[in-house]
């Protein structure tokens, strides 16, 4: 079995028997897929004009620009899309979360355990190692984010209208899932692993490793406000500078991974 | 099995272990002795290859340090001061995941044979942060010896364990010599380093002495016989320093210290001389000395010196 294999295997077998890991990357993950759905539920009841919202509005005229055909649906239709679409950027979190919660747990938590030094006295090339670590984040975190889009694709299916998904599930919100989603979670673990090469342990390395949320929320409330609405241009360019930046954070955590630079100088 | 050469290593200018030469012989045990920050764990680490020295040069197995570290990772197991276990894994998955990483080729054989081996496998299904210290170490052996190294590299191995579970584990180490391996056991325990090493080597950032406890006993004291009399007179005094072999003598009580070079030739001559000149014997025995009195003279030694490093190590 390949070294990376057996990295990612035994990584996996402590990730299932970690609850508290688990619960939380899952439980980000059921917020945002539960939250939108309540909400198109909540606003409706609460404020009846809800949709004459100034916010709303503007939003409305945004879209109306480049989706025209939205001006002639009924606005509860409208909201709905307006809500599910917003919490399609949330779900990106969801990778982000996770790919950061396991890769500074798997880092840091062998430091503190100091399992670190045994395994680095076996053979496995230090790339290898910090392959399968990343993968071992990655992967799982990405699988959630597409797994919660699925149940998130079939509750709008089950619950609003017919002319809701084919604008929600349209190919920027698929590019926001399965393009940016598992560039962002890359991104997260390559900083996760920077991060944990100083932290003393994972919660501190995972609040500092937060401020990869910062951007997320900014394009949030930039298009909950309307100043802003993400189109298929974004998401490419979006997608093609994450991945310069992916290059860049996993050259430096690669740097950083060397075995006497782990062993003498990580905190 | 393990030459080193001048082997130095610096951290940002500050010396860990600086000119270290020593031969370890295939299956021996070889006892790596010093106080704290002496530079145990980062000769251990260096032989390892999980970092590079500084200056200097080292073979172990036929594979030179620096460039065949792969190699040389194939054919060491290393016990590190903590066990470094995976907590949440099994017993068997811990011993599985390093099995695999070594490359072995039966791992459930091999894993099922150090389980046994070392009295874990009625447990091998439990997690392991629900073992006791000294099961982890136990299993940390296991880890180690898993792929069956040509060279141990121990640091410590008994560190913060009861008396009971640090005899299992000595003998455990002792059962290991019989089977031809190499092992380096670093350890500040004196006492351990007496029972388990045929040789030793005191480090203190530089090597201090190399060589059996034996040897290095009597290079420190000589060979004095302690001669315990029911009565010390002035003639028996005049009489044992009358003789052209005796080199030193003393005495306390009912008790003589003699240095002798040869005790083995001299004893027969000198217990004629003494019950010529009157004396009454009870006892004749060698004086010995335990390696902490060698071990702590040698760094008194060391610390005379180099007055400068001691007063800064304090």
């Amino acid at each position: 079995m390949s070294p990376v294999l057996v990295i990612l295997q035994k990584e996996w077998t402590d990730l299932r028997r970690h609850h508290l890991l688990l619960l939380s990357m899952v439980v980000p993950a059921l917020v945002f897929l539960v939250l939108p759905f309540v909400l198109t539920i909540l606003v409706p009841l609460l404020d009846p004009s809800g949709w004459n919202d100034r916010d709303f509005q503007r939003m409305i005229e945004l879209l109306g620009r480049t989706e025209p055909e939205l001006k002639r649906l009924d606005p509860l239709v409208v909201l709905h899309i307006y809500i599910f679409r917003q919490f399609v950027l949330m779900l990106l979190l969801v990778p982000i979360l996770g790919a950061l919660s396991i890769a500074t747990y798997s880092i840091v938590g062998e430091k503190q355990n100091r399992t670190l030094e045994p395994l680095l006295a076996t053979p496995i090339a230090t790339t290898e190692l910090l392959l399968g670590k990343s993968l071992a984040a990655a992967l799982p975190a990405t699988l959630l984010v597409w797994l919660t889009f699925g149940l998130y694709v079939l509750g709008i299916r089950a619950l609003s209208p017919p002319d809701v998904l084919p604008r929600v599930a349209n190919p920027v919100g698929l590019g926001l899932i399965f393009l940016i989603g598992p560039l962002v979670a890359v991104l997260s673990l390559g900083l996760g692993v920077i991060v944990s090469s100083r932290a003393k342990d994972p919660r501190t390395a995972q609040q500092i490793g937060v401020v990869l949320i910062l951007p997320i929320m900014a394009l949030f409330i930039m298009q909950m406000r309307g100043f802003f609405l993400l189109n298929v241009r974004w998401v490419l360019v979006g997608a093609i500078a994450l991945l310069g930046l992916d290059v860049i954070v996993l050259k430096i955590g690669a740097r950083l991974f060397e075995r006497e630079t782990i062993l003498t100088r990580w905190a | 099995m393990i030459a080193t050469k001048g082997l130095t290593k610096a951290y940002d200018g500050k010396v860990a272990v600086e000119a270290l030469t020593m031969d370890v012989r295939p299956g021996e045990i070889f006892g790596l002795l010093g106080p704290n920050g002496a530079g145990k764990t980062t000769t251990v680490r260096m032989l390892a290859a999980l970092i590079a020295p500084t200056a200097g040069e080292a073979i172990i197995g036929g594979y030179r340090l620096g460039e065949q570290d792969a190699a040389i990772r194939r054919i060491v197991g290393i016990v590190t001061e903590a066990p470094g276990l995976y907590e949440r894994l099994s017993a068997r998955e811990n011993l599985e995941v390093y099995a695999r990483l070594y490359g072995v080729a039966d791992v459930a054989r091999q894993v099922e044979k150090y389980l046994r081996l070392l009295d874990l496998w009625d447990r091998r299904d439990e997690p392991v942060g629900t073992f006791s210290k000294g099961m982890k170490q136990k299993l940390a052996l296991a880890r180690a010896l898993v792929h069956e190294p040509k060279v141990l590299l121990l640091d410590e191995p008994t560190s913060g364990l009861d008396p009971q579970m640090t005899r299992v584990v000595r003998e455990f180490i002792a059962e290991l010599r019989g089977q031809g391996r190499t092992i380096l056991l670093c350890t500040h325990n004196l006492d351990e380093a007496e029972r388990l090493c045929d040789r030793i080597l005191v480090l203190k950032t530089r090597p201090i002495a190399l060589d059996t406890p034996e040897a290095l006993h009597r290079r420190l004291f000589g060979r004095r016989v302690v001669v315990t009399l029911t009565e010390v007179t002035e003639r028996i005094l005049e009489r044992v320093r009358a003789l052209e072999f005796v080199r030193d003598l003393q005495h306390q009580g009912r008790q003589l210290y003699i240095a002798l070079a040869d005790p083995e030739r001299e004893n027969p001559r000198l217990v004629r001389a003494l019950v010529e000149a009157g004396a009454a014997i009870q006892f004749l025995t060698e004086e010995e000395h335990s390696l902490e009195e060698i071990y702590l003279r040698l760094i008194e030694e060391e610390a005379a010196a180099h007055p400068a490093e001691a007063a800064s190590a304090r």
